[in-house]
């Protein structure tokens, strides 16, 4: 009786931090953001639904293969964050007002200014300060 | 580049032993029981995995220390926590969420797998996401939520130094540790070099 209304918490626990998940993918102000959204509630929310689950069902059966499913969230979340943040930021879909400061712009923009000198010299044969 | 000498092609043999090793654990949790026609089919597909998609070996440190692995762990599970409390109730509020930013951060170590690591963690703890990675300097660019303050930067930068340092001192190499006892305090370091870069 106890153990079931602590799964039936971790489970409704569970399932409004999924739903937090889905608020924030609305309501957040740009991709980044976004990002925020889809990778954390939703893994802490599977999480607690993974122990309810092993509550109701505790066998080693049942928990090894929850414990592979937890582990690979664990593992994959940052690389499909990484993916996307990354994508979104190179294809340039960014709003500038969502960013207090961009690090990444800076060392950018030197990357560019470099590609650029280079592309001058290819083109004239000569060191730009040659004349 | 590492000079093919007999210890080093020793632990790399024992590192694919653990790699294998781990492949059949996970094998043996995929079919729910223990069993020997489990564990042989698991060691054989073990070996075929990791002979047909094969990878440039992980680079193990070969230290490992338990007690600094359980304070992450540890660490880890109650930041994971506050994390998904903290960006549920960011979602949830009235108030829209205010700008982010983009930080970088130099790690002190160099190597692959304590990027990813570190990178990972990053991911999953308050606040920051990660966006890109500089392999050959180490430095990790990430996205922090709600940063609109450069305290609040600041506070996301000594975070991902805590991380690393963490990280390091569980299973860091023998050079990661030198290089955190040489620089603990990577912001202290960056603003007498003159400011954020």
């Amino acid at each position: 009786m106890v153990l079931d209304l602590i799964s039936a918490i971790l489970i409704l626990l569970g399932a409004v931090l999924s739903l937090a998940a889905a608020v924030g993918l609305l309501r957040f102000g740009d991709l980044l953001s976004r990002m925020h959204a889809s990778a954390k509630p939703q893994v802490l929310g599977l999480v607690l639904i993974a122990i309810a689950i092993a509550i109701q069902f505790p066998t080693w059966a049942t928990v090894t293969t929850l414990a592979i499913i937890v582990s690979f969230q664990l593992v994959t979340i940052p690389v499909a964050t990484h993916m996307v943040g990354r994508a979104g930021y190179r294809t340039k879909h960014l709003r500038r007002s969502m960013l207090y400061r961009d690090e990444l712009a800076e060392a950018v923009d030197r990357a560019e200014a470099r590609e650029t000198a280079r592309e001058r010299r290819r083109e004239f044969g000569t060191d730009e300060h040659d004349g | 580049m590492t000079p093919r000498t007999p210890v080093n092609k020793g632990r790399r043999i024992v590192q694919q032993l653990v790699l294998v090793f781990f492949l059949v654990v996970l094998w043996v949790m995929l079919w729910d029981s223990l069993t020997v026609l489990s564990v042989v089919t698991g060691i054989i597909l073990a070996f075929l995995v990791t002979r047909v998609f094969y990878l440039p070996p992980v680079v193990l440190s070969g230290r490992f220390n338990i007690l600094h692995a359980a304070v992450f762990a540890g660490w880890f599970l109650y930041s994971m926590v506050i994390a998904s409390v903290e960006v549920a109730w960011f979602s949830f509020r009235p108030k829209a969420v205010g700008a982010g930013s983009v930080i970088a951060a130099d790690l002190r170590t160099r190597s692959d797998l304590m990027m990813t690591l570190v990178a990972d963690t990053a991911s999953l703890i308050p606040g920051s996401i990660i966006v890109d990675s500089d392999r050959a300097r180490g430095r990790l660019y990430l996205h922090v939520l709600d940063a609109d303050t450069d305290e609040k930067i600041l506070a996301a930068k000594k975070q991902v130094y805590d991380i690393e340092g963490l990280l390091i001192k569980a299973l860091g190499s023998t050079r990661d540790l030198a290089a955190l006892k040489v620089d603990p305090d990577p912001l202290a370091a960056s603003a007498e070099r003159g400011g954020t870069r």
